[in-house]
């Protein structure tokens, strides 16, 4: 049956774009309903997955165009509780790891660290999760889709520097919470 | 092309395959919102809301078809009454003892002309009345007759009797109308004498005809009352 064999994998793809198990429901739902309304469109010319793919990308984009306003209020918080957060963290566990995490200078960041952290997906995605939402689609669409710029800034309607910027700056705090992570487990 | 970092790539490699179990509850609700779209989608070969909407409209203009029919019904029939009311029609119920014995005396007397019609090859008569009303009475073949007078015999006594003043003109405007016109009566002094009896018969108010008619098949039977001087004089005639 086509939702047992591509459901597991297509909800990956819906949780890499939300933070919330429930809105990645839901656009699964929403990218199955167009899988089956529009089936009959679907010629043979290319994989299958890799159309369920796109069709499950586009709907998890028409998803965050719905909510834009409701992600940019909540990146806003998200950002500011996560600094908080991060910040009270870090003074708590400053006695056990005695590193101050606080402020990560990107320069003092070590690359070789993250390589040999060995990261699961799942430890990626909770890095991933750290990103807000305008950030991490254009991430997602960037690193993992392998969209160009300018289909990028087409399909979120932004200008292509402005999909520039928001990969760096979700590069930049991925590679910190990385790092974090991989002082974390070298510490243990 | 340029090169990804090693996060992008990290990344890349690590989604490539990556998959979250599916619960079973998930499938149940997606099944219930996939029958929700092909109700709202057209399709020839299962029910959906075309089909809802065009069995709603058909029932809903069949009703209204139906309210106005029952209404125009009704309305008609508070209508018919008044006409009835106004018409100066005797029903069978409302009549009094004489209009009873008037009627007998009246089928009596058409049975008999029926009879005397078949008799007759062809009548006409002419009458010689005020009116000069002319009434031409023409006997049908006696097969004919033979199966309208059983026909009549069974029928008379059902059909309903119906009165209708024909004439109800007053008695002023019909002299005004029969009296010659008079510009000198001096000139014509002398004819007065000659012309006496006449005008005074012109003169006379004329009477109130009242016709009772009864329709029986191709066959119209008439009766005539005719009031002079207040007292009720029957010509009976069909």
């Amino acid at each position: 049956m086509l939702y047992e064999k591509y459901a597991p994998m297509l909800r990956g793809i819906c949780l890499r774009y939300v933070n919330n198990p429930q809105e990645a429901k839901d656009i699964v739902q929403d990218g199955f309903l167009k899988v089956f309304s529009n089936i009959s469109q679907f010629k043979g010319q290319g994989s299958f997955e890799g159309w369920l793919k796109r069709i499950f990308v586009n709907t998890a984009i028409t998803h965050f165009n719905k909510n834009k306003k409701h992600y940019y209020h909540s990146d806003i918080t998200e950002i500011r509780e996560t600094s908080i957060n991060s910040q009270a963290e870090d003074t708590e566990n400053s006695s056990e790891i005695e590193i101050d995490l606080s402020d990560v200078d990107e320069n003092t960041i070590d690359y070789n660290m993250i390589k040999n952290a060995e990261f699961s997906q799942e430890e990626l995605l909770e890095a991933l999760k750290v990103v807000p939402e305008m950030f991490r689609i254009v991430f997602n669409l960037y690193a993992v889709e392998n969209y160009q710029h300018k289909d990028i800034a087409d399909v979120l309607k932004i200008d292509e520097n402005t999909s520039r910027t928001r990969l760096l700056r979700a590069k930049k705090i991925i590679q910190r919470e990385l790092y974090k992570m991989s002082i974390k487990k070298l510490a243990k | 092309m340029i090169e990804k970092d090693h996060i992008e790539n990290l990344y890349e490699k690590s989604f490539e395959d990556f998959s979250d179990a599916s619960d079973a509850g998930d499938w149940a609700a997606l099944s219930g919102k996939v029958a929700k779209q092909n109700f709202m989608k057209f399709g020839l070969s299962h029910f959906n809301i075309y089909y809802t909407l065009l069995i709603v409209s058909v029932i809903t203009i069949a009703g209204v078809f139906f309210m106005q029919n029952s209404k125009n019904v009704s309305a008609s029939s508070e209508n018919s009454v008044p006409e009835t009311q106004n018409k100066v029609v005797a029903p069978a119920e409302n009549k009094t003892n004489e209009d009873n014995i008037k009627d007998a005396a009246f089928d009596v007397s058409i049975k008999e002309k029926i009879e005397n019609a078949n008799e007759e090859s062809v009548i006409e008569k002419k009458t010689n009345s005020k009116n000069n009303s002319e009434i031409i009475y023409s006997a049908p073949d006696k097969k004919q007759v033979q199966e309208n007078k059983n026909l009549n015999q069974e029928k008379v006594k059902d059909t309903p009797v119906k009165e209708e003043i024909i004439n109800k003109e007053s008695p002023v405007q019909n002299s005004k109308e029969e009296l010659p016109v008079i510009t000198h009566p001096e000139e014509n002094a002398k004819d007065i004498p000659a012309d006496v009896n006449q005008i005074k018969e012109q003169t006379k108010p004329a009477p109130v005809r009242k016709t009772i008619s009864i329709e029986q098949h191709d066959t119209i039977y008439k009766n005539d009352t005719v009031m002079v001087k207040g007292k009720l004089k029957f010509k009976k005639r069909n």
